[in-house]
């Protein structure tokens, strides 16, 4: 079963359109989905949440998406959006009255884990002490899909690399998903089963990672060499004054090229500025 | 669920109304020791006020955006704030009702005796539940800076009204002519309710359509 269906989105806005975004995220895995700033990853998200009107099809743990459902589902947003005043036991007491099937040892364990204090005002947090607090709320109603906008964004890297390793804790159930959007591909890259590649509205590709790093590989070559090519095996390129990078797909070069592994980054940057 | 976002709006409220809260107290105090009924009346226009800062409050936190992540529907999300806004606005009536029998007691005036205190607290139940009614479908529509500026004209207008029939020349006869004291506060709380429910449907429409 997959976690999440995704079947021709789109939607409009004044100058910028989702463009029939269609993927899946089999249950147990984690799917990145990773863009440029503005490439459509919140809007898609905010469409999985029923936040925004939209044109297509979006299934989550096999059915549309109701407010009965998200007692399944663990959601953490860029910003988590707890009233100033409110404190660590406030949350609790209002999380205990929200979702159905809320783990107060679970909650209380994973503030303990966090270090967050208890009684200091959510204002008072610092903003990786926010996320932590959004991410113990989306982890402690047994959630099986974890939907995470942009968690790590603007968030120190030891704070991150804690993040994620929370993360990869919460992927060791087996029907436990993750759909996480981040422009941090390096981060994606530590956790993700599957990249889901957002640009300026449209997905260029949903594939496995371990897949993608085993068919595109780095050349260093001349233009002249370059143009010799399959035109669909260049991906993306680089040219200087010492030489020309591309990145190509292995299947269509000549074994004759010297090639190097790529990395999902440096996958996103030259498709990126290629289109 | 319902109860996990009204737990939320009266804590939110209890936490950021703390100095209103001694305000009003200030009100009260001040109307009993003026002997001036007027101060009285200021409680039922400021305490669902402060309950409506709540959704000022969601706007700023962008805990409108977040809960789109708990398990409550838009329509419950409208209702809990209409429900805190009646019970606050009940409260508002009661603190009225008692500040105006002690007021009456600390000051007795024999041409408006305790038992004509029935159109202060019709007015008092019109005052809380039909302004924040006005102005709540716009701050569901337009945000809470713009249903403001709603709030203030309907505020602007009671307070005009109220005041107009306090300089009515022949107040005392009007006053004198009102035999049913309970049926003007039926009439009142029946009136301000049909508003009430009215809005709130209004505003659970415009909710549900929006996109946040």
């Amino acid at each position: 079963m997959n976690a999440l269906e995704i079947k021709n989105l789109t939607k409009h806005y004044n100058g910028f359109t989702l463009d029939n975004i269609s993927f899946s995220l089999p249950q147990g895995c984690i799917l990145g989905l990773i863009g440029e700033n503005g490439a459509g990853k919140s809007t898609t998200i905010r469409s999985i949440l029923g936040s925004l009107k939209y044109d297509g099809d979006i299934k989550v743990l096999g059915k549309p998406i109701s407010a009965d459902l998200k007692n399944r589902i663990g959601v953490v947003l860029d910003e988590v959006g707890f009233p100033d005043k409110l404190n660590v036991k406030d949350v609790n007491s209002i999380m205990k009255n929200m979702f159905t099937n809320w783990d107060n040892d679970a909650f209380l364990g994973y503030i303990k884990k966090f270090g967050l204090p208890d009684d200091k005002a959510f204002s008072e947090f610092s903003k990786g002490m926010k996320m932590k607090l959004g991410i113990a709320v989306a982890l402690s109603h047994n959630a099986e899909l974890l939907i995470l906008d942009e968690p790590t964004s603007g968030l120190d890297p030891l704070v991150r690399d804690e993040i994620i390793d929370i993360l990869n804790d919460f992927t060791r159930d087996d029907n436990h998903s993750i759909l996480i959007s981040s422009h941090i591909v390096s981060d994606l890259e530590k956790l993700c089963d599957y990249i889901a590649f957002l640009h300026k509205g449209k997905l260029m590709l949903c594939e496995e990672k371990d897949a993608l790093l085993e068919q595109y590989v780095f050349i260093n070559t001349s233009e002249e060499k370059l143009a010799e090519l399959d035109e669909n095996a260049v991906k993306g390129k680089r040219s200087s004054k010492w030489g020309t990078e591309a990145i190509v797909d292995r299947e269509l070069i000549p074994d004759s090229f010297d090639t190097k592994p790529v990395t999902i980054e440096d996958l996103f940057i030259f498709m990126a500025k290629e289109d | 669920m319902m109860k996990g976002l009204l737990t939320k709006e009266f804590i939110v409220f209890l936490k950021t109304s703390r100095t209103q809260i001694f305000i009003i107290l200030m009100f009260i105090i001040l109307g009993i020791m003026m002997k001036n009924i007027m101060y009285i009346m200021f409680i039922p226009l400021l305490l669902p006020m402060m309950a409506k800062q709540g959704l000022a409050v969601d706007e700023i936190s962008k805990w409108d955006k977040y809960s789109a992540c708990f398990p409550v529907d838009r329509k419950k999300i409208v209702s809990s704030k209409y429900l805190l806004i009646f019970f606050i606005s009940i409260a508002a009536f009661i603190i009225t009702a008692i500040s105006i029998v002690i007021l009456k007691n600390f000051k007795p005036d024999p041409e408006n005796p305790i038992g004509r205190i029935a159109p202060y607290l019709a007015a008092a139940v019109a005052e809380s539940l039909i302004l924040p009614s006005l102005s709540l479908p716009f701050d569901f529509k337009f945000g809470t800076s713009k249903g403001k500026v709603m709030y203030f004209i309907a505020t602007a207008f009671a307070a005009a009204l109220l005041s107009a029939t306090t300089m009515l020349p022949d107040k005392q006869s009007i006053l004198s002519k009102i035999s049913n004291p309970s049926l003007i506060i039926t009439l009142a709380f029946c009136i301000s309710a049909a508003v009430f429910i009215v809005s709130w449907l209004i505003s659970t429409k415009i909710y549900e359509a929006k996109e946040i």
